[in-house]
């Protein structure tokens, strides 16, 4: 397959060029070369069984980040990791790979400073060993490390060959769980099935590891397009799906709504997509087609029925599909950064690729192919549950219906009073560390320094006694918005700094910013025993709706840096003064 | 002309994994190239097994030593696999 645009480069691996650790592979691209050339990709990176040589020729025409992986490791590796680098150039990063020695005993002093830390051991050198005993000594291990690192960590568990590795893994996993930002890769569920024992490598003796070649790749797949990927950047918020030839087989308009197909690949990758939104991934539908027949098509059809009522938004009609989607971004309060388009038109994407350059793309060349790469596309991976996926779905919903009562409410304080908004605030709740972190590394538009706190650096706001962590809860009567705004905070001298107030864009649009905040930095204020707060402001990208806030909300702007100053005495004058219920959950206040 | 064919992605494997031009890549042989170390001869080795299909015996592993010897062993391979 060839879907390069008219005027780009038909072979995109000239001879010579050879692998570097360059941060761009070779020129950069144009938002639409590279979202055609990563159209070409998915044949190699989301292959069933992918080539180590289809890896090594790909060459990178956009911007990659560097990421460091350190890799505590008592095996040969680097056989194995050589084809990360395809995947995780697909995902934008380029690896930087730093192996620890051989070390069985996993005593090795590890490298502090890495983005990620793989715990990569070949459990067959421990043949002799009690299988509890090796759970818990790997444990008790990753507990230390946990201990000494800030960066997340990742184990990978033990893979079929090893006798009882169902039972180690699940005690393993029992064992990890709750300690921050570590986590078990589950190396059986990676591994394609064992073909006449192709998962057992009985040339160990020779190539280092126990580890078949093509469970290598396989692992390095899941690793580079799903794991790293989903430790390192917020995840995918919705998916946008055209619906000729992706959704569905045929094309509405010229078929007919009986006639499109909906069996076989088409019912997998409805379900593929049906388990995404229940994992809290918006689904949205832009068609140009007329909105009566795709109606008709969801009347028609009840095989469609879960995934008409899964879609938060449909647009469909004969506008550039650009528009449709910006439209369905406003809708959903996300950036098009958040969006995975699926369509399955190559002129299509270029053109939504031009206009929408922070978008990304899969290029839906049939429903088997596509239902694959919906399960390993980077930014997709849920690590850990997410509670807030629940309360999303319904917020939007309750979004729409209270910009109706808005807009008719003569009233403002009636209109308020009528939601029977409630606020709720917890100071340093450690139940809450996953979902203060989430807010941090996800919020894009109400983040005051975009700190982009782990679970390692939550855990500091939520223990040490000069910081202090707010956690602040929204609901009414219309939707239980959950956990949606975070303040981190520390002493420093006689003042209070704010390192970073997050707000879910979920919570925004309602003028309730006021009341939580004020309420929040009190708190803290009260709990630090300071009555100056400090709130420096980073920029960013999108974050101008929490510059705009925090320069009207503040007493003052210090000297001419990004740095504002709020008293404990004008945060009292600074409740808007509206029948909002807002309490202390546990005293924090 | 399926020989060829074999040896140009023979070479282009080697080019890859030790990243070298694919022109200088079939001059080379492990005993004479520095950058065609133990390492990178196993991942020549496996990558050599996913392109071609084949499995190649430990035993064999030093005997492919450069793009000629991987060649030879590949056409046979495949006929006896």
């Amino acid at each position: 397959v060839n879907l390069s645009l008219p005027g780009s480069a038909t072979d995109p691996f000239p001879p010579g060029d050879v692998p570097s650790d360059a941060v761009s592979d070779t020129a950069e691209a144009s938002a639409a070369e590279a979202a055609m050339m990563r159209a070409e990709w998915q044949h190699v990176v989301f292959a069933a069984e992918p080539r180590r040589l289809a890896l090594l020729e790909l060459r990178a025409p956009w911007p990659l980040r560097p990421v460091r992986i350190s890799v505590l490791r008592n095996h040969t590796v680097e056989t194995s990791l050589s084809s990360l680098r395809g995947f995780l150039a697909y995902a934008g990063y380029v690896p930087e790979v730093v192996l620890s020695g051989y070390d069985d005993a996993l005593s090795t002093a590890p490298v502090a400073a890495a983005d990620v830390h793989l715990v990569w051991l070949d459990l067959s050198h421990y043949a002799n060993a009690e299988i509890d005993g090796l759970w818990s000594w790997l444990a008790d291990r990753v507990r230390f490390l946990r201990s000494a690192l800030t960066g997340p960590i990742v184990v990978v568990d033990a893979g079929p060959a090893l006798a009882g590795f169902e039972r180690f893994n699940a005690s393993l996993r029992e064992a990890i769980d709750g300690l921050p930002d570590a986590h078990v890769f589950p190396l059986s569920a990676a591994v394609p099935p064992a073909v006449d024992g192709a998962s057992v490598e009985e040339r160990a003796s020779s190539t280092g590891t126990a580890l078949s070649g093509r469970d290598a790749v396989a692992l390095c797949q899941h690793l580079g397009l799903c794991w790293i990927p989903a430790l390192l950047q917020p995840r995918l918020k919705a998916i946008v799906l055209d619906l000729d030839n992706t959704v569905v087989g045929g094309v509405l308009a010229e078929d007919g709504a009986a006639n499109v197909r909906t069996d076989g690949t088409y019912a997998r990758l409805r379900e593929r997509l049906l388990a995404l939104h229940q994992e809290g991934v918006l689904l949205a539908l832009v068609s140009k087609n007329d909105v009566r027949d795709v109606d008709g098509l969801f009347a028609q059809r009840p095989e469609l029925e879960a995934l008409r009522h899964a879609l938060v938004a449909v647009e469909a009609g004969w506008q550039d599909k650009a528009s449709s989607v910006r439209a369905i971004a406003a809708r959903l309060h996300v950036g098009t950064d958040s969006l995975l388009i699926v369509d399955d038109n190559p002129g299509e994407i270029a053109a939504m690729a031009s206009a929408l350059p922070s978008a990304r793309f899969l290029w839906a060349e049939d429903p088997g192919s596509t239902e694959r790469a919906l399960t390993l596309y980077p930014g997709l991976l849920e690590l850990r549950h997410d509670a807030a996926a629940s309360a999303r779905m319904s917020d939007l919903q309750a979004a729409e219906r209270r910009a109706a009562a808005a807009q008719t409410a003569i009233d403002p304080a009636a209109y308020v009073a009528s939601l029977q908004v409630q606020i709720r605030l917890r100071a340093d709740d450690h139940t809450d560390r996953t979902r203060l972190s989430e807010l941090s590394r996800k919020t894009n538009q109400f983040n005051t320094s975009l700190a982009r706190f782990g679970e390692v650096e939550v855990d500091d706001y939520l223990t040490r006694a000069d910081r202090r962590v707010v956690s602040v809860r929204l609901r009414d009567r219309l939707s239980d918005s959950g956990l949606v705004g975070a303040v981190f905070a520390r002493r420093d001298g006689g003042r209070v700094v704010i390192d970073e107030i997050a707000i879910s864009c979920r919570a925004l649009g309602r003028s309730l910013e006021p009341a939580m905040l004020a309420a929040a930095l009190r708190g803290v204020a009260e709990g630090l025993d300071a009555q100056t707060l400090l709130v420096p402001f980073v920029a960013g990208p999108r974050n101008e709706p929490a510059h705009a806030w925090l320069a009207a909300f503040a007493d003052s702007r210090q000297g001419g840096d990004d740095e504002y100053l709020l008293s404990t005495a004008s945060l009292e004058a600074r409740v808007p003064r509206l029948p909002i219920d807002i309490q202390w959950e546990n005293g924090g206040g | 002309v399926a020989d060829e064919h074999i040896r140009r992605r023979a070479s282009k494997i080697v080019a890859l994994v030790l990243g070298v031009d694919p022109a200088i890549a079939s001059t080379l042989a492990v005993d004479s190239s520095p950058e065609w170390d133990s390492l990178r001869h196993i991942e020549i080795i496996l990558a050599v097994e996913d392109e071609f299909g084949v499995k190649v015996p430990e035993g064999l592993f030093r005997s492919m030593s450069s793009v000629d010897a991987i060649t030879a062993q590949v056409v046979t391979l495949r006929a006896s696999q």
